[in-house]
């Protein structure tokens, strides 16, 4: 009799496996990243501003204002400021840059636009090609390049200059062009 | 005339039978105590939606297969995006060498979600490529079955992509959602 128990215990052994515990369970914790880049903006500081100055009757003439500043005149004109020294209020163009901290962007500029005028005397005068546009960016000191990148407080700065072509004879007018730039992450 | 006692001798061999046998039990391969069986998930690798610009509202889907796709996003170098990666492994708690499946639940508990700062990430849905399972809904369970398992350790790796549903009013963020997965073993096949 006792034979024929261990017999029987030795076959339940090799015959069946353990049953599986059914309803255990068992919990991993994933994760689902994501970073959200907060936008890039431009933000117009001053304008681009070619100051006062004279068109010769007979010479065109131009006056180009660097990205990084200063102005320099060609041909028929000449700059216009009390004393005929340089004038404060020429500037290149400035804007301020703001975005994700430490990412690059890029900068596009058009290569051209035209101002139109108002005759003093009232009435529109025709109108004057600004050209040779030039971007400079803070980030990128010392080089003309369209990528700049955001510093530790996610900003940067684009100076913007130009060429003011002024035709012989050109009558006294304001100028006014619009100049739009566009940032985009890089 | 001298008696023979033969009782003790019939002891000895009786033992002696049983404890040849015992031997031979310990040395099947199969263990005379099998251990409990027990079914563990360990997360490989998270969901990466990677990085992106959205304006006030959109989504970036990342597939469990890979493929990614967004709407009203702007995407942006950084991580690759990505599908999360778990495994559940199965101890069947002896060595028997007979085929065996697994009849599993898989669930992933609530919806998943963050606030940080001006901007909420959400996933409300889940894909996985877990066989015959195509959308993991949060708070509900799907089964699968798992064939093929032969030896006593039987495990599968499987992959899971979402949806990310981002509402922003300010700034940016790094998001990063915990997503629980809860396997439950329903039986073996």
């Amino acid at each position: 009799m006792r034979g024929r128990l261990l017999l029987a215990a030795f076959a339940a052994v090799i015959g069946t496996p353990a049953l599986a515990a059914s309803g255990q369970s068992a919990t991993a914790l994933g994760q689902a990243q994501a970073v959200i880049v907060m936008p890039i903006i431009a933000v117009s500081l001053n304008d681009l501003d070619f100051g006062s100055l004279t068109s010769s009757r007979t010479a065109s003439g131009s006056v180009t204002v660097g990205a990084e500043g200063g102005a320099t005149y060609a041909g028929g004109t000449s700059p216009a400021c009390a004393g005929g020294g340089a004038c404060a209020g020429i500037a290149p163009a400035r804007f301020l840059v703001s975005g994700e901290a430490g990412r690059s962007y890029t900068v596009s500029a058009p290569a051209a636009i035209t101002a139109t005028g108002t005759l003093l005397g009232g009435g529109s005068a025709p109108a004057l090609a600004i050209d040779s546009l030039s971007v400079h960016l803070d980030s990128h000191a010392g080089s003309v390049t369209s990528m700049g990148q955001l510093d530790d407080k996610g900003e940067d700065r684009i100076g913007v200059g130009g060429r003011l072509n002024v035709p012989a004879g050109t009558a006294a007018a304001h100028y006014r062009a619009t100049l739009t730039i566009m940032v985009t992450y890089g | 005339m001298h008696r023979v006692r033969i009782a003790p001798l019939n002891r000895t061999i009786r033992w002696m039978a049983a404890a040849v046998l015992g031997a031979g039990l310990a040395g099947f391969s199969p263990p005379a105590l099998a251990a409990a069986p027990s079914v563990t998930v360990s997360a490989d690798q998270a969901l990466r939606f990677g990085s992106f610009f959205t304006d006030t509202t959109g989504t970036r889907t990342v597939s469990a297969t890979g493929s990614v796709t967004g709407s009203a996003i702007i995407p942006l170098t950084g991580t690759s995006p990505g599908p999360a990666q778990f495994t559940v492994t199965y101890d069947r708690g002896n060595n028997a060498n007979t085929s065996y499946s697994l009849l599993i639940a898989v669930l992933v508990p609530g919806t998943a979600s963050q606030v940080s700062g001006g901007v909420t990430g959400t996933i409300a849905s889940f894909d996985t490529d877990l066989p015959g399972v195509n959308a993991l809904l949060p708070g509900q369970t799907a089964q699968v079955t798992l064939t093929g398992c032969q030896r006593r350790i039987c495990s599968r790796t499987f992959r899971v992509g979402g949806t990310l549903q981002v509402a922003r009013t300010s700034g940016g963020a790094q998001l990063a959602i915990p997503v629980p997965i809860v396997v439950t073993l329903l039986a073996e096949l």
